[in-house]
């Protein structure tokens, strides 16, 4: 199913599991260079990843059709395989508890489904306008947690760099809330134009953003005043990616963006004077792309 | 009222849909039988707009998808999004005002809770909901009894004659003929993409001996030998 979706994305399965590997090699090293708690976000990474073999539904088809013997190990062998990656690389950092802590994690659940059917409601202050935020801060919430302890921590050991980056990483679990395509259904209920449904879209994503960016804003602000063009900077970056990944989830609709229209999103990140281009290019294509469904 | 002129639909090269015409008035159900694979959710798909289709709708509700509530099937819900918040997502879209929700759950539904842990009846009834308090103009109801308990299937009953009085237009369908022949005015056989009968109240009797009358026995015969 992996190599299908790598084909779906319009890239060889080999090429792309290579691409993966050198990307989460490169990343795993950047984030050693740059952050005293990679370790943990490595774990929290491996935790996460496995967490998505867990889903109720999908282990009780597994169970439906394996003996209990065989089914537990075939959770086991994969909780394992998706565990390895981040272990490696823990390992290699020297970082044996968390390794072991890691390998036990996964072992557990191996042994347990996590049911998406949980009845209790996690509160969300994005109820009133369904269905991103709401949906994705529920999902996230852990997410939007720890940057906020990530910016406290940053407070304490003097670090702005750090502070920087939760706030960052605020914006970044924002962008994942746009990056599944919802059912066409739920675009076509919008009453009115693509102009208006994409400023509706884009409301909601950049008023909610910078309610989530407060807190951090804040604590920054007070700490770092003489800072606070910089803080500016890097937040008005953020609200332009997030833009710019908003837009490029409906340019392409129906299909999923193709390698070229990844890259040339992706190229952004190292040359952000190319979002002023970017943005419009890909407005412009999503009211086209959307006028489908809202005329 | 709403005309449909040599509609038209293809996947690729399968054709799904041939030179439909129809016309569907206001005040008045129109139910569509068919077989399962027969088109009628792609038919229904085409006069709401979500697909692209040859032909022309032609609707003094322009556009029609504004004034449309759109029953699907296995309506979708995000995971983690409560009966309510779906109630606002659909009443937003309209830009309408959602505050008595409370007074208006038609089918006592527990709207704090997530949308994804429902039934596939409530969920139906939930979508249903959801489209009545949009107050749309024309309903496209895909299979509104499906898994639906009685009671609420007398709800649905009495609402579809509320909508009658209130001089909207109804298309549904669904493989229970006994609840098209007991709310319908008009019923359509749709067979491989083509309508091939229409009759109103007065035909329904026969048309439901010639839908029992296909031969099913022999298949079932051939399976077990």
């Amino acid at each position: 199913m992996f190599k299908r979706q790598l084909s779906a994305f319009g890239i060889h399965p080999l090429l792309g599991q290579i691409l993966i590997v050198i990307l989460f090699i490169g990343f795993a090293y950047i984030l050693f260079n740059r952050t005293q708690y990679a370790s943990y976000l490595i774990v929290l990474a491996g935790v996460y990843s496995i967490t998505l073999l867990a889903e109720s539904k999908r282990n009780t088809f597994l169970r439906s059709i394996f003996s209990l013997k065989k089914y537990r190990i075939i959770r086991l062998i994969e909780n394992i395989a998706v565990a390895l990656p981040f272990g490696i690389v823990l390992l290699f950092q020297g970082e044996f508890v968390k390794c072991g802590l890691l390998i036990l994690i996964a072992w557990i659940l191996s042994t347990n489904s996590i049911d998406n059917k949980i009845s209790y409601k996690i509160v969300t202050p994005f109820s009133r306008h369904p269905f991103e935020f709401t949906v994705g801060f529920r999902n996230t919430f852990i997410g939007i947690l720890f940057a906020y302890f990530l910016a406290i921590i940053s407070i304490k050991a003097g670090n702005f760099n750090l502070g920087i980056f939760a706030m960052l990483l605020i914006v970044a679990i924002c962008i994942s809330y746009y990056l599944e395509m919802e059912d066409d259904f739920f675009i076509w209920i919008y009453k009115g134009s693509p102009e208006g449904f994409l400023k509706y879209k884009l409301k909601i994503a950049l008023g909610y953003c910078t309610v989530l960016c407060i807190p951090i804003w804040i604590l920054l602000a007070i700490i770092y005043p003489g800072r606070l063009m910089v803080l500016f900077i890097f937040f008005l970056l953020g609200l332009s990616y997030l833009i710019a990944i908003l837009f490029g989830k409906y340019a392409y609709y129906p299909n999923q963006p193709s390698v070229s229209q990844a890259v040339l999103v992706g190229s952004c990140i190292f040359f952000p004077p190319l979002l002023l281009f970017v943005i419009p290019h890909l407005y412009f294509k999503s009211t086209k792309s959307l006028n489908v469904l809202l005329s | 009222m709403i005309s449909i002129q040599k509609l038209n639909k293809a996947y690729g090269k399968t054709q799904i849909l041939f030179d439909i015409n129809l016309d569907f008035e206001r005040g008045n159900i129109y139910g569509i039988v068919g077989r399962n694979g027969a088109g009628k959710t792609t038919l229904f798909k085409c006069i709401a707009g979500l697909l692209i289709h040859t032909g022309t709708i032609i609707s003094e509700l322009q556009p029609l998808k504004n004034y449309l509530g759109y029953l699907q099937t296995e309506p979708y819900f995000f995971s983690k999004i409560t009966g309510r918040e779906y109630l606002q997502l659909l009443l937003n879209s309209r830009q309408l005002p959602w505050n008595d929700l409370d007074l208006k759950n038609l089918f006592d539904l527990p709207l704090d809770q997530y949308a994804s842990t429902y039934s596939t009846g409530m969920k139906k009834k939930l979508a249903i909901t959801a489209i009545l308090l949009q107050q749309n103009e024309v309903f496209i109801m895909d299979e509104p009894f499906n898994g639906v308990d009685i009671q609420s299937n007398i709800i649905i009953q009495q609402v579809l004659q509320k909508l009658r009085l209130l001089n909207k237009t109804i298309l549904l369908s669904s493989h229970i003929f006994s609840t098209l022949k007991d709310s319908c005015d008009h019923i359509l056989l749709l067979d491989q993409g083509r309508i091939i009968k229409s009759v109103n109240k007065d035909g329904f009797e026969s048309l439901e001996h010639e839908l029992q009358d296909v031969e099913v026995d022999k298949r079932v015969e051939k399976m077990f030998e």
